[in-house]
């Protein structure tokens, strides 16, 4: 995956295979309940789903990985309906 | 009992319609005595067979009219009523609601439904197997209560919240789960199905729509709906994909069991709400399924991907085909045996729409005969032989099976 010549020839990754590469730590962060692929600005995003906008998160998130913007929505916690 | 309690909505509708002093004021003329009229005539026209209803309206030139509700095409109405006119409209039968109580047998999809220890979900879908079972899907905690119930429990129409109780209002045993990881295992799918029939669970929603058997991807953008128990339908548009998720099952505020689920999608918006789960959500168009609904947050619906769902439990989506013979198609059957060793056959057959039938006896037309389903054909050779038949619609390629007897 982090070959340089591979990389360098199927050039950006795709939005799925970033993903993937990042979810376990973005889970990892505390407040982040999911985490997911969306749009915004008419380009395939990374969602962070978080309880609330209150805590500090976007300090711990990055505001954009490999090209693609992390975009955070307060979703509130998930409970099976 | 049902029918009786709309029955007399209606009526008191429009007694409060005619009561008031603030809409009277905007009364078309005639309203008020076409309402007269329609009560005085309500119980001679509901004690009629197939008259379902009756209200008062303004026609197209915005003369006050009498509707009457008849259940099938074929039920009449009286031209007027003390001189108001009359509108036959065909209603079908009237049914209460029965999102959150119990429905008549056949039950609609979109409905609550349960174990008896849970409080209550809705159904999914009508799927089948590959024998020909057929099942209720819902979600894991909907019929499966989390992995505590055992197979063959019942499953309830409605749930326990709603007031059902088994065995009165079972429609189906627990025949399958996936048990759900709660130990911080990754999870696809909440999801579990009862065995049920066809005579205890329709393949239509509540609201009259019948989902496909053409299953459709969830993608960005997607516009889709769902029919369940509490928000009854409601439409939204898929804004995530490939979402992995953590749900709370147990202790809130303040979680004490949680799962994780990976390749789900969200719906966002207020798409649903407790008691919805186990809501099938479709293409808002088509009908195609997308996902079964098991999740959601103030502002998010999470749903599992339909087809890990049918993958799982090796089924496919019940739209009745399949389960009838097609139009056209004739059943035939044959009965050989000899008369004084004369060999002859009799020959049944349904199935046939034509007023006649061309009969076959070893690729030989050997009459045409009248559609009544029976024919003794004299063959008149005697020892061993072999005969085959198959019976056609007059004139045409639309035949039956083919049947071979020997002697």
């Amino acid at each position: 995956m982090k070959s340089p010549s591979t990389s360098d020839e199927a050039g950006p990754r795709a939005i799925e295979d970033v993903l993937n590469a990042n979810r376990d730590a973005l889970m990892a962060t505390p407040g982040v309940v999911g985490v997911g692929i969306g749009e915004a600005g008419g380009r395939p995003c990374i969602k962070v789903f978080v309880v609330d906008n209150s805590s500090n998160l976007a300090a711990q998130v990055p505001s954009a990985v490999e090209g693609y913007a992390v975009v955070i929505e307060a979703t509130g916690g998930f409970r099976a309906r | 009992m049902r029918k009786l309690n709309v029955l007399v909505a209606i009526v008191i509708a429009f007694a409060l319609f005619a009561a008031s002093p603030y809409l009277a004021a905007q009364q078309p003329p005639g309203l008020a005595r076409a309402i007269d009229a329609q009560q005085r005539n309500n119980p001679a026209l509901l004690s009629q067979p197939g008259i379902v209803g009756t209200g008062v309206g303004v026609n197209a030139q915005g003369i006050p009219v009498i509707r009457v509700y008849v259940e099938t095409p074929g039920v009449g109405a009286p031209p007027n009523l003390e001189n108001i006119p009359v509108e036959r409209v065909v209603t079908g039968q009237v049914y209460a609601q029965c999102y959150q109580s119990e429905c008549p047998r056949p039950v609609p999809l979109g409905v609550s439904t349960g174990h008896p220890d849970i409080t209550a979900g809705t159904i999914a879908a009508r799927v089948k197997d590959g024998s020909g079972n057929v099942y209720a899907l819902s979600n894991n905690h909907v019929y499966a209560n989390q992995n505590l119930a055992h197979i063959n429990d019942p499953v309830l129409q409605p749930g326990a919240v709603d007031g059902g109780s088994a065995p009165t209002d079972t429609i189906g045993q627990l025949a399958d789960f996936a048990p759900i990881n709660f130990s911080g295992g990754n999870n696809q799918i909440d999801a579990a199905i009862a065995l049920s029939s066809t005579e205890l669970l329709q393949n239509v929603t509540f609201s009259g729509y019948k989902p496909t058997n053409t299953l459709a991807a969830a993608s960005l953008g997607l516009s889709v709906k769902k029919e369940g128990r509490t928000t009854g339908v409601t439409f939204g548009q898929i804004s995530e994909v490939n979402v992995t998720v953590v749900v709370c099952y147990a202790g809130f505020p303040l979680c004490t069991k949680s799962a994780t689920f990976v390749n789900q999608f969200a719906v966002a918006g207020s798409f649903s709400a407790g008691g919805d789960s186990g809501s099938l959500i479709v293409t808002s168009a088509e009908n195609n399924p997308v996902g079964l609904l098991f999740a959601g947050s103030s502002n998010r619906t999470i749903g599992n991907r339909i087809q890990d769902v049918l993958n799982y439990f090796n089924v496919s989506i019940d739209d009745g085909s399949g389960s009838q013979p097609p139009p056209g198609s004739i059943q035939l059957s044959v009965n050989g045996y000899k008369v004084k060793g004369v060999h002859r056959a009799d020959l049944t057959w349904s199935g046939a729409t034509s007023s006649n039938l061309d009969i076959y006896r070893n690729g030989s037309k050997i009459t045409t005969t009248a559609n009544d389903g029976f024919l003794t054909d004299v063959i008149g050779s005697r020892g061993n032989a072999s005969y085959t038949y198959k019976v056609c619609e007059a004139g045409t390629a639309t035949c039956s099976n083919e049947v071979t007897i020997n002697f």
